[in-house]
């Protein structure tokens, strides 16, 4: 079985080389299709015409499409995703100062999603037709309907503007020094650090924008989990085991949990790729220093290599995440084999 | 087992909630000597790849230009305390420094650093290059005098570089990066976008790329610190790079933010007045809104089709919403304003007339390009469409995104007819107007008006040293281009900024040019005020 689910990572990774070429190459043609000059915005109309067109050499934009996308390519490979027009360095460099920030809110948003999702989801089954039931079918149906930054919006207004127990923008406080960079998550670098008030107000920032990111995938994943418990409470071990008297908590949570988390969880590669694609809005409401901050930027701007680079790294995520979540789905139940599956 | 666990958890999350509570008492707010604006973050500090209005209300908080814009619509002295023509028809011109600036490593400001900036400008090509192109060479008379020779005469050459900035040249030959530039190497590029090395009134403590970018005053400022009643000069400057509206207005009401930058919606203007302890502040800078009518496609290919439209516009209906004075080409502000200059206004006689004359039928399509998104674009828009549409006009409205509209206007066949245009100056003076209008080519002339007259009788402005009558040929320029009806003039109106009522802003001092106009020198902050608001 180990053997089989090995092939199939082994398989999808192949897969997803050339699922990303694929992906690489439509992006690096749509950026480039906008019959705009590159060089031409990024220096200013008062730039010399020398100066232009030395920036359309190094950029090669004088060479066709397939030769520029060649050397692309090429650089990619060896980790150079080209030079950013807009910010005057390398991507890569960019990359690895904004990705942190954007993965932190990320992660972060997606451990309120699985926590507060699968709590609302066992509390709504556990008390179907109830007033509880109710609330999270509301907390549901809102959180689909509405985009992400509208939220954002909201929950500052609550909880910045009125209530004032919340900040309103940042990843820290002003006067609080970040800690040095390890990982370029703040929590684990403050706490490498020890700088245990760094992680606190890393914290504090990230609850606002991390829960407006989080609420349509607790709205998806409580209402999977309600139809899994409620599916899982009707099986004939749960009678038995509530026959022999197990308390109902540890019948819920040992023999109905476990089970019901295997379609929550195959989900979640998809909550976390929507957590990404929503984060482009939000991190401009809360000025949050991240990686879709940065690829809103690069489009506004025109910045093509900044733009390619961007989707890429979001395709990537996403196919990793769902490569993720394949395996977690196994480990959870060990009757699937997913080779078979695939 | 399961109890050694429930520990560890409980521990944890002790832990957890005790670092995360003493986070929480970390509040930096209070009544600081901090300023924040937020404005786009410009991405270099380097005055040679300063290309947009962002940059430039960065450059002058760190660099001096010899020439500062005076709230009069000429230059005042600055790093220069005087210049003159030297050639007597303005092909020659000579600065004498003032010999008191430093730069901030405290060392002076010398004619050598001058001379250094200026080729620095010249060699990259970069940044505001199309204002030191004309320069055929810039010299050194003595430690003090700086002689530059221009390609042609240019009487309004001071007015030019004000935003050319003077760099410390040793500690740019300290920072040289490889390049393409022999000995110079990248001339200090690399190194310039994250470091200043200038002698302006703040110095960069800090770049964060695409967030923010941090100012502490520079103490031996040359222009010093005069005094203000209630106030103080501004310690450290934060200049963010937010443009969210509702974050903005946010951060405003908890006082985290000072002043907001222009381009928001006015509605948007309108709901930050309304909060207590802000006020609005005009930029007194005549800013023109119109509509090129593309002069190179059909129907606005034909002058009188062109007249007819200008005609048909009713140019009283967005004026008193804006409560703003009609546009024209020359600002009101300026020494040059015509109060008689022949506008148009509302006839349907005359624009019968006018199509007439015209080898176009009046239903002839005429399309109006525009991007969508921007409030005073769209009011603008919906406004020309209504009216011309009423008059018997056949009109198409298209409104695209911004990025599609710079590439549709990158040529005259795909512009449209109608292109909504705003401008504002970069620097004092007519000429800018008048060089950036009559230069065609991309969205900022999409009008593609190419006309030998008009070039020449600008060349001619550019060649009359005296300052009223070149003025009167502004204004026969002004005449000229109303004519030919390149351009429906809709409006001047002025910017705004919300600022904090505890800033206090020498407006007699500004100028209303780019850059100039948020020039934290010019600012003064009172401590007292800000506590008690952070105290309501």
């Amino acid at each position: 079985m180990l053997l089989h689910n090995a092939k199939f990572i082994l398989k999808r990774i192949v897969h997803s080389v050339f699922v990303l070429l694929g992906l690489s190459m439509l992006v690096f043609f749509i950026a480039r299709m906008v019959p705009t000059d590159i060089a031409r915005s990024a220096l200013g109309q008062q730039a010399s015409e020398e100066a232009v067109e030395k920036l359309r050499d190094d950029m090669r934009l004088n060479d066709s499409m397939p030769v520029q996308y060649f050397y692309w390519l090429k650089g990619a490979v060896r980790g150079d995703l080209g030079f950013s027009v807009t910010t005057k360095r390398p991507v890569i460099v960019d990359l690895k100062e904004f990705l942190p920030a954007t993965l932190e809110l990320g992660l972060f948003s997606l451990l309120f999603s699985l926590v507060l999702g699968q709590l609302l989801g066992v509390l709504a089954a556990r008390y179907q037709n109830t007033l509880v039931d109710h609330f999270s079918r509301l907390v549901a149906y809102s959180g689909t309907v509405t985009p992400s930054f509208i939220f954002g919006i909201m929950f500052m207004l609550l909880f910045s503007y009125w209530l004032h127990i919340f900040p309103t923008i940042g990843r820290l406080s002003p006067g609080v020094t970040p800690p040095g960079t390890i990982t370029g998550f703040y929590i684990i670098d403050g706490l490498i650090a020890g700088q245990f008030h760094v992680v606190g107000n890393a914290i504090w920032h990230l609850i606002l924008p991390a829960f407006s990111l989080a609420l349509s995938a607790i709205a998806q994943e409580s209402r999977i989990t309600r139809a899994s418990v409620v599916d899982n409470l009707r099986k004939s071990y749960v009678r038995t085991a509530r026959a022999n008297g197990i308390p109902e908590s540890k019948v819920m949570f040992k023999y109905v949990l476990k089970p019901s988390l295997i379609p929550t969880v195959a989900v979640m590669g998809m909550d976390f790729a929507c957590v990404l694609t929503n984060a482009f809005l939000v991190e401009l409401v809360f000025f949050w220093p991240g990686f879709s901050r940065y690829g809103v930027t690069a489009m506004q701007d025109g910045d093509v290599f900044a733009i390619s680079a961007v989707v890429l790294v979001l395709g990537t995520m996403f196919i990793v995440m769902n490569l993720l979540v394949d395996i977690v789905t196994s480990i959870l139940d060990p009757r699937i084999n997913l080779a078979e599956r695939s | 087992m399961q109890r050694n666990t429930t520990w560890r958890a409980l521990v944890v999350l002790s832990l957890l909630i005790v670092c995360t509570v003493g986070g929480f008492g970390v509040v930096a707010q209070g009544a600081e000597n901090v300023v924040v604006l937020n404005d786009m973050a410009p991405f270099s500090c380097d005055p040679a790849e300063m290309a947009f209005w962002t940059h430039w209300r960065a450059g002058v908080q760190m660099y001096d230009g010899l020439t500062y814009p005076d709230a009069n619509g000429g230059v005042r002295a600055h790093l220069a305390e005087s210049w003159a023509v030297v050639d007597g028809i303005g092909k020659v011109w000579e600065f004498k420094l003032r010999e008191d600036a430093l730069f901030h490593d405290g060392t002076p400001v010398t004619a050598e650093d001058v001379v250094f900036s200026f080729e620095r400008m010249m060699a990259l090509g970069t940044g505001a290059y199309s204002r030191v192109k004309a320069i055929e060479s810039v010299s050194a008379k003595d430690p003090c005098t700086v002689q530059f020779v221009l390609d042609s005469p240019i009487s309004v050459f001071p007015n030019m570089i004000w935003s050319i900035y003077v760099l410390n040249k040793d500690v740019v030959l300290a920072n040289l990066g490889d390049g393409d530039h022999g000995d110079m190497g990248d001339y200090g590029v690399e190194w310039l976008r994250f470091h200043d090395a200038g002698s302006g009134p703040y110095s960069l403590a800090e770049h964060q790329v695409n967030l923010e970018l941090r100012f502490e005053r520079f103490a031996d400022y040359f222009l010093g610190w005069p005094e203000v009643a209630g106030g103080v000069p501004v310690e450290t400057v934060r200049l963010i790079g937010l443009w969210e509206a509702a974050t903005a207005k946010n951060l405003m009401v908890n006082r985290e933010l000072d002043m907001t930058y222009t381009t928001f919606p006015r509605q948007t203007f309108a709901e930050l007045d309304a909060i207590s302890g802000v006020e609005l502040v005009s930029l007194n800078k005549g800013h023109v809104y119109g509509f090129y009518l593309n002069c190179q496609v059909a129907p606005t290919d034909d002058v009188h089709f062109r007249r007819a439209l200008s005609y048909a516009f009713n140019y009283d209906s967005l004026l008193p919403i804006w409560d703003s004075v009609p546009g024209r080409l020359i600002s009101s502000r300026s020494p040059a304003f015509n109060p008689d200059a022949p506008l148009y206004t509302q006839d349907l006689d005359k624009m019968h007339e006018e199509l007439a004359q015209s080898c176009y039928p009046q239903d002839t399509p005429v399309i109006i390009t525009a991007p969508i998104g921007d409030a005073f674009f769209d009011k603008m828009v919906a406004s020309l469409a209504a009216d011309l549409s009423q008059a018997g006009f056949n009109i198409k409205v298209e409104q695209i995104s911004f990025g599609e509209t710079i590439a549709r206007c990158s040529a005259p066949e795909t512009s449209g007819n109608c292109i909504p245009t705003q401008s504002g100056p970069e620097y004092p003076g007519v000429d800018n107007v008048l060089s950036n209008w009559a230069t065609p080519g991309g969205y900022a002339a999409s009008h593609w008006f190419d006309d030998a007259v008009l070039h020449d009788m600008i060349s001619r402005s550019r060649e009359t040293l005296d300052a009223a009558a070149r003025n009167l040929l502004y204004q026969q320029i002004e005449a000229y281009i109303l004519e030919q009806a390149a351009e429906i003039f809709v409006t001047e109106l002025d910017p705004f900024r919300a600022i904090q009522e505890y800033l206090i802003v020498n407006e007699e001092q500004s100028s209303g040019i780019i850059g100039a106009a948020v020039n934290m020198h010019d600012v003064r902050i009172d401590l007292d005020k800000k506590a008690e608001l952070l105290n309501q």
